[in-house]
């Protein structure tokens, strides 16, 4: 995990000082400041930590200039009961967040927050009814998780401070989610033809011989048996490698059973006494 | 009917075969002690196991010398205790797990040991187990639980002694 804190900061930095003028020059886009696009460094995608958010749709709520907002913990989303709500919310500096747990078996894990910032989030694993309240002073990009729901992705961020002009954050918000199918379609078509191919290979072929000439046919009659060289009687013949080969399974039978119960069962660390 | 006398060996080989293995197990059952989880271990609420006398505080609890009682909550997707922090029993000592869950059913597995069982909601597996020597165990969700239920794991500490801190835990 790199910490991106630097160049998180600076590109604040650069946006802001560019906001006069791109605010300026751009300012059609100025006028759109409640839903700012950004895609947090693909926090919110698989490549962060953890899987994907599917509750995050590169929407950032904006909830500035409130004294208090309210970040639900554990709200329906992610396959469950797994969400932030809002998963990215954009808050003044001084603004108290309140995270209210839903649902059971969460907590609040800082993944990463700007330089001079000492949000502690609240590694105890907390049930419904549960608050944390947290204000935050220091502006910048906050992120956070739930650590027992971090694979199914339930990941959070908190922005402090005004949105950099129209810009919000560099755009690119179209890489949310993220999930394209690494499976190639042509893939599928060959594995649907070979195993298609397989099954019909066994009529193809006798509607092949069907037209050829059978072999008996062809001779006219069938060839006459040859008479044995030497006859047996049942116990006369004694079938050794057969017997062998029987011998031989039994060993390694006896030798599977007594390595699987003796040493990898009983063998093995504590057991179930009760 | 005839039967050859290399057959008459072979199946007489595949018989004593059998004999033996069920005589194996009846040694572990009786001889090695190994005791298989049965439904000793009563009931709970099924949607709110909380609610019941033992898990309204699960943790660990002292009931004898060197014996404890280790109350484990199962749920999308940890173990309390266990995840959050690690459940720390003593070396030496014989500890029965009571491990329920409160959503759907789970798996309890210390992993490469035979610590094994299913966590039904409702009922409440019962096993004990005795921890002779320190070591960390893993403990894993062995049965599928939900999105996260390669993440469901937690850790099992059975620490000396002398490092055993009795404060953490109370008298039963």
């Amino acid at each position: 995990m790199s910490r991106t804190d630097g160049p998180v900061v600076s590109r604040r930095g650069v946006l802001r000082a560019a906001a006069g003028s791109a605010a300026a020059a751009a300012g059609v886009a100025a006028t759109q400041p409640v839903a700012a696009q950004t895609d947090f460094d693909g926090w919110f995608t698989s490549d962060g930590r953890g899987g994907a958010t599917g509750n995050y749709d590169g929407t950032v709520t904006d909830r500035t200039g409130e004294d208090e907002v309210t970040v639900t913990v554990g709200a329906d989303g992610n396959g469950g009961t797994f969400a932030f709500d809002p998963p990215a919310v954009r808050v003044s500096p001084g603004t108290t967040v309140v995270f209210e747990w839903a649902s059971n078996t969460h907590n609040v894990v800082v993944e990463e927050q700007p330089d001079g910032a000492s949000w502690q989030g609240h590694e105890t694993i907390e049930n419904e009814g549960f608050t944390l309240q947290s204000t935050f002073e220091t502006r910048g990009v906050y992120k956070y998780y739930c650590n027992p729901h971090l694979s199914v992705g339930m990941k959070g961020a908190i922005v402090v401070g005004p949105a950099p002009g129209g810009g919000g954050g560099g755009g690119g918000g179209t890489s949310t989610g993220g999930t394209t199918s690494p499976f190639n379609p042509l893939l599928g078509y060959a594995f649907t033809a070979v195993v298609a191919g397989a099954m019909l290979f066994p009529i193809l072929l006798g509607v092949y011989r069907g037209g050829q000439p059978a072999s008996s046919d062809a001779g006219g009659q069938e060839a006459p048996l040859e008479r044995p060289v030497r006859e047996l009687d049942h116990d006369e013949y004694d079938p050794v490698g057969t017997a062998a080969l029987v011998a031989v399974y039994f060993l390694i039978l006896v030798g599977m059973w007594v390595f699987m119960y003796f040493v990898e069962f009983l063998g093995n660390g504590p057991t179930i006494i009760g | 009917m005839e039967i050859h006398r290399f057959e008459r060996a072979w199946l007489v080989a595949a018989l004593v075969l059998i004999v033996a293995f069920v005589g194996t197990i009846v040694y572990g059952a009786v001889g090695a002690g190994v005791a298989m989880v049965d439904d000793s271990g009563g009931t709970v609420d099924a949607t709110e196991p909380t609610t019941s006398p033992n898990f309204d505080d699960p943790g660990v609890y002292r009931t004898g010398d060197g014996e404890y009682d280790v109350y484990v909550l199962a749920r999308q997707f940890s173990f309390a205790p266990g995840s959050g922090s690690p459940i720390t029993v003593p070396a030496g000592s014989n500890v029965t797990f009571h491990v329920a869950s409160a959503d759907v059913t789970h798996g309890f597995n210390l992993v490469g040991t035979n610590v094994n069982t299913m966590v039904i909601p409702g009922q409440v597996s019962e096993l004990t187990v005795s921890f002779d020597d320190p070591a960390t165990y893993r403990l894993a969700c062995h049965e599928y639980c939900g999105a996260a239920h390669h993440d469901m794991e937690g850790t099992v500490e059975v620490v000396p002694r002398d490092q055993f801190n009795a404060s953490e835990v109370t008298d039963a």
